[in-house]
C-alpha cells in the first residue's frame, strides 16, 4: 500500500494506493494528521482491496471527523471495493462516491 | 408339613405371630390345669362321696339291724317262756303272743306279726301243726288260732329251719295277713316244752319288709344315692330300677357278663363290707359307685349305689365355668396383646417406608417423632444415625469416585499410560508436514511413537514396539520414550542416542526389550538420519512411489549393554516421505489367519496420493476392512512424514501479520493460474486476508505456523488454514449489529463477518491439535 497525502489548511485529500490489509491499514492512520483537520477525503482510484483492517480505519477515522465538526468522503471507489463497504453496512454512515 | 406350618407361620404379621403364640401357650396351660384339677379333684370327690355314701349306709343297716335284733329278741324270749310250759294251751299262747307283740310295738319296731305253730305228734314233723298267730291291728292285739294242715307246702324253707335253738331268717315272702298280704321276712326259733326230749313246734317273729324300706325311702330323700337290697341268696329285693326286684344278682351278673356285678353278689353273701365303682350302663347309662354292707343276721347286703352324673354334676359345672372364664381372660389378653403389637408394630412399619425412600435415595423422607424409650425409640435414634451416616458416605464417595475412576483395570491403567504419552499436536511446518496415530489392541502390546524438535533445524521421530503387555510394558514403554527424547535432545548422532539410551535400558535391569526406528531430519537440507534397533524395515516414498528400504538392522534396545548401532543416511528431496510402522499393521491378521502384509500396505499406500493424515487413515480403514472383525492382537501404529518445501497448493508461513501481503500474494498467483473471475477473485482474497490475519493476531501467543492450502475441485475453490493455536472456531462467533449508529460501531468482528458473507461453503474442525479451516467459494455454477 502506498498513500500519497495533500493537505491544504483544515482540508485533506489522501489517496491510497494498493491493498488496505491488515499490516498497512496502521500505518494509514499514522499518516493522517487529524488536527483542525475539517475536511478528509480518500482517493480510492488505486485501491484494489480492502479488508477489516481497513475497514476499522476508515470507521475510526469518522469518528474522530465527527469529533472535529468536519466530513469524511471516499471518492473513485471501485465497485468491488463498495460492495465491501454496502456489506458491512458502512454505506449508510459514511459518504460513498 | 410341619416346615409347610412354620413356613406359613413365618410369613404372618408379628401381631398374629404373638398373638397364636400366647393363645397356644395359654390353651396348653388350661389344659394341664384342667388334667390337674381333675386328677386331683376325683380322689377327693371319692372319699366325699364315700364319706356321704357310709353314713346313711351304716344308719340304715343298723336301722335294720337293730329291728332284727328286737324281733330276735322277742322270739328268743317266747321261745324261753315256752319251754317252761308243760302242755299247750291256747289261752297261754294268746298271752305269749300278745306280750311278745306288745313288747315289740312299745319298742316301735317293725314286726308285722307273731306267730306259735305246735306241731300235732311228736315227731317233729312240720307239716301237721296248729297255728297260733297274733297280729297288731289298728293299736289292738288280735289272736287267731288256725289248724294248718298244708302249712309248709305254702312256705317250702318252713321245712329248713334247722332243729336247734337258734334263730333262723326266712327269705322275704308274701303272708297272708289278717289285713292282706304284706312282704315279710320271718324269725324262726324251735322250742321243746318242758321235759320234751323233741321240737315241738316253731315261733316266729315277722318283720315287714317294707317298713324297713321306709328308712332306706327315708334315707333316698337326703342323699342324691339309690339302695339296694340283696338277700343272702343273692335275690334283689329292691333296686333302683324296679324291673331287676326279684331278680338274682348273679344271674343279671352272668346276664351282664359283669365282674363288678359277680363280686358285689359274692360279697354281699359273705357279709363283706366294701365299695366298688361300676361302668357304664352296669346299673346306671352312666358310671357309677356302689358302697355296701352286709346285715349280718339277714344274711342280706344293703349298697347305696351313686351314678357319677349326679356327683359329677356340680364338678363339671365348676368346671366349665373355670373354662368359660379362660377363654374371657385369653380373648381379653388376645385383644391386649394385639393392641400392644399395633402400637409397636406400627412405627415398625413407618420406619420399613421410611427405609424404602432411603433406598431410593431420598433422605428428605422424615422420620416419625418417637420420643419412646423403648426399642422402637431405640431403633428410631438407630435410623436417625443411620440417615446421618449415609449422607456422609454419599458425600464420601462422590469425592471417591473420581479416585475410582483412575482404579479401573490394569489394562484400562497401561492403555491409559501408553496413549497420553503419545502426542498428538502435529506441528504445522513449512518443510515439512507429520502425522502419526496408534490404535490400541485390548491386550496392550507396547508400541509408541514420538516426534519433537532437536533444535531449530532438526526434528526427530520415533516408533517402536516395546515386547511384553500391560502395565511393566506400559511403564518401560514411557522409560524408554523418555530417554530417547531427553537423550536427542543433547544434539547427539541417532546411533549414540540408541547406544546411551540401550545401555540405560540394559541398567534398568527389567527383562524387556523395545525394537525402535530413530529419524532426525535436517529440515534445511533434507538430510534424513535414521537408525535401525531391530525394527521393521520403514517405506520410503520418492517420485517412483513407495517402496522398503533396507537398511542396517541392528540390535534390540535393552537386550545387551554396549551395543553398538550403525546409522545411515537420506537424501530427502521435497515431496519424499517416510513411513514408519510397527508389526500390527503388516502383521494384522483375519479370520482365516492370513496376514495382511507388506505388499497390500504398498499397494493402499502408491493408490493415490494423499496428506500423511488421509494416507495414514486409509491405511487403519484397509487393514480394518482386511481383518474383518477378527480381534484386534497387536498395537496399529503409524507415522509419516512428509519433507516439503515448496508443494503445490501449499502455503506455509510463520503466523504474523507482516507475512499477510506474502501469503495475499500466494493466494493471487493461485488463483490468476487457474483463471478465475475477478469477482471471486475478490472474495478469495478477502477470505485469505480476514483469515490469516485472524490466525496471525489471535492463534498464538508468541508466534506459530500455519497452513494455507488450496485447491480447485468441482467449481468450487477451496481455502484450507491449518494452524496449532488454541482450538477456536470462527463459525461460533457472533455477527456484529450492521444497524447500530456509527458512535456505537464496535472495531472488531467485521474480519469474520465477511468470511462469512463471502464464502460458499464453510467448515471446522480440530484435529490433532490443530484448527482445521475448509472454506469453499463457488467459482463456476
Amino acid at each position: 500500500m502506498e498513500v500519497n497525502i495533500e493537505r491544504n489548511g483544515d482540508k485533506m485529500v489522501c489517496s491510497i494506493m494498493g491493498r488496505i490489509d491488515t499490516s498497512s491499514a496502521p500505518e494509514l492512520i499514522e499518516k493522517i494528521d487529524f488536527v483542525n483537520l475539517k475536511e478528509l477525503i480518500f482517493d480510492m482510484q488505486d485501491v484494489d482491496y480492502v479488508f477489516s483492517a481497513g475497514l476499522r480505519v476508515f470507521l475510526q477515522a469518522q469518528k474522530i471527523i465527527n469529533a472535529n465538526g468536519g466530513s469524511m468522503k471516499l471518492i473513485n471507489v471501485q465497485p468491488a471495493v463498495k460492495e465491501i463497504f454496502e456489506i458491512v453496512g458502512f454505506s449508510s454512515i459514511m459518504d460513498i462516491e | 408339613m410341619f416346615q409347610r406350618w412354620r413356613k406359613w407361620f413365618r410369613r404372618r404379621s408379628l401381631t398374629f405371630r404373638l398373638g397364636a403364640s400366647i393363645s397356644l401357650c395359654i390353651f396348653i396351660g388350661a389344659i394341664a390345669f384342667w388334667i390337674c384339677i381333675a386328677e386331683h379333684t376325683r380322689p377327693i370327690i371319692r372319699s366325699h362321696i364315700e364319706e356321704l355314701a357310709r353314713h346313711p349306709l351304716y344308719d340304715v343297716a343298723s336301722e335294720i339291724q337293730s329291728s332284727v335284733w328286737d324281733a330276735e329278741n322277742v322270739a328268743t324270749t317266747m321261745k324261753n317262756t315256752l319251754k317252761e310250759l308243760k302242755s299247750t294251751d291256747v289261752g297261754m299262747m294268746r298271752n305269749l303272743l300278745n306280750s311278745a307283740l306288745q313288747t315289740l310295738i312299745q319298742e316301735e319296731n317293725d314286726v308285722a306279726h307273731a306267730w306259735v305253730y305246735v306241731f300235732e305228734n311228736e315227731n317233729e314233723d312240720v307239716t301237721q301243726g296248729t297255728m297260733y298267730s297274733g297280729v297288731i291291728k289298728d293299736g289292738k292285739f288280735q289272736f287267731k288260732n288256725s289248724e294248718i294242715t298244708d302249712f309248709y307246702s305254702l312256705y317250702p324253707w318252713f321245712k329248713e329251719v334247722p332243729k336247734e335253738e337258734s334263730e333262723f331268717w326266712s327269705d322275704p315272702y308274701y303272708a297272708r295277713d289278717f289285713s292282706g298280704e304284706i312282704l315279710v321276712t320271718t324269725c324262726l326259733i324251735p322250742f321243746k316244752f318242758l321235759g320234751s326230749e323233741k321240737y315241738n313246734g316253731l315261733v316266729s317273729v315277722s318283720l315287714d319288709v317294707e317298713s324297713l324300706y321306709s328308712y332306706l325311702d327315708e334315707f333316698e330323700t337326703h342323699t342324691v344315692g339309690k339302695f339296694m337290697v340283696t338277700t343272702g341268696k343273692g335275690d334283689i329285693v329292691r333296686h333302683p330300677i324296679k324291673e331287676l326286684q326279684g331278680k338274682n344278682i348273679l344271674e343279671v351278673a352272668s346276664e351282664k357278663n359283669s365282674p363288678e356285678l359277680t363280686k358285689i353278689g359274692e360279697d354281699f353273701h359273705n357279709g363283706v363290707t366294701g365299695s366298688i365303682e361300676l361302668p357304664a350302663s352296669t346299673v346306671y347309662d352312666s358310671a357309677s359307685i356302689l358302697f355296701y354292707t352286709p346285715i349280718r343276721d339277714l344274711k342280706w347286703g344293703v349298697g347305696l349305689v351313686f351314678s357319677k352324673r349326679d356327683f359329677a354334676e356340680p364338678v363339671r359345672y365348676l368346671q366349665i365355668k373355670a373354662i368359660l372364664s379362660l377363654l374371657f381372660g385369653m380373648i381379653v389378653l388376645l385383644i391386649l396383646v394385639n393392641i400392644i403389637c399395633h402400637r409397636s408394630t406400627k412405627p415398625l412399619l413407618e420406619l420399613s417406608k421410611i427405609a424404602v425412600q432411603y433406598g431410593e435415595g431420598n433422605f428428605e423422607a422424615e422420620l416419625p417423632n418417637i420420643d419412646s424409650k423403648d426399642e422402637i425409640g431405640t431403633m428410631n435414634m438407630a435410623f436417625r444415625r443411620m440417615r446421618d451416616n449415609l449422607l456422609k458416605y454419599i458425600d464420601l464417595v462422590r469425592t471417591a469416585a473420581s479416585d475410582k475412576q483412575r482404579t479401573r483395570s490394569e489394562l484400562e491403567i497401561a492403555q491409559q499410560i501408553q496413549l497420553s504419552a503419545l502426542p498428538v499436536n502435529f506441528p504445522v511446518h513449512r518443510a515439512f508436514e507429520i502425522y502419526a496415530m496408534m490404535t490400541a489392541a485390548k491386550k496392550v502390546g507396547g508400541d509408541f511413537y514420538d516426534f519433537f524438535f532437536v533444535d531449530e533445524d532438526h526434528f526427530a521421530m520415533v516408533i517402536a514396539d516395546v515386547s511384553g503387555k500391560g502395565i511393566p510394558a506400559a511403564l518401560y514403554m514411557m522409560n524408554a520414550k523418555a530417554l530417547i527424547r531427553s537423550t536427542a535432545k543433547t544434539g547427539a548422532p541417532v546411533s549414540k542416542v540408541f547406544f546411551k539410551v540401550n545401555n540405560e535400558l540394559c541398567r534398568g535391569g527389567a527383562n524387556m526389550f523395545v525394537t525402535a526406528f530413530m529419524a532426525v531430519l535436517n529440515i534445511k537440507t533434507g538430510e534424513l538420519d535414521f537408525v535401525n534397533a531391530g525394527h521393521n524395515q520403514p517405506f520410503y516414498r520418492n517420485a517412483d512411489g513407495y517402496r522398503k528400504v533396507e537398511v542396517k538392522r541392528n540390535m534390540v534396545l535393552g537386550g545387551l549393554e554396549n551395543i553398538k548401532f550403525e546409522a545411515e543416511t537420506l537424501q530427502m528431496a521435497s515431496g519424499d516421505r517416510l513411513f514408519l510402522y510397527t508389526d500390527g499393521v503388516n502383521e494384522a491378521q483375519n479370520n482365516k489367519g492370513e496376514f495382511y502384509g507388506d505388499e497390500r500396505l504398498l499397494n493402499i499406500l502408491n493408490q493415490d496420493l494423499q496428506s500423511p493424515f488421509d494416507a495414514l487413515n486409509q491405511v487403519k480403514n484397509d487393514v480394518a476392512e482386511f481383518t474383518q472383525g477378527a480381534e484386534q492382537s497387536d498395537d496399529l501404529t503409524m507415522l509419516e512424514i512428509l519433507f516439503c518445501q515448496a508443494p503445490e497448493g501449499t502455503f506455509v508461513t510463520e503466523a504474523q501479520v507482516k507475512n499477510v501481503d506474502k501469503v495475499l500474494g500466494f493466494v493471487e498467483q493461485d488463483v490468476i493460474k487457474n483463471k478465475i473471475s475477478k469477482e471471486n477473485q475478490s472474495k478469495i482474497m478477502i477470505i485469505t486476508e480476514e483469515v490469516f490475519s485472524n490466525i496471525a493476531q489471535y492463534a498464538y501467543r508468541k508466534t506459530g505456523m500455519a497452513r494455507i492450502t488450496t485447491k480447485l475441485t468441482d467449481g468450487i475453490y477451496y481455502l484450507r488454514f491449518t494452524d496449532n493455536g488454541p482450538e477456536y472456531n470462527p463459525q461460533e462467533t457472533a455477527a456484529p449489529d450492521l444497524t447500530k449508529p456509527i458512535d456505537e460501531r464496535s472495531i472488531g468482528g467485521l474480519g469474520i463477518f465477511l468470511v462469512k458473507k463471502m464464502a460458499d461453503k464453510l467448515e471446522y474442525h480440530r484435529e490433532n491439535g490443530q484448527n482445521i479451516l475448509t472454506i469453499g467459494v463457488k467459482v463456476k455454477d
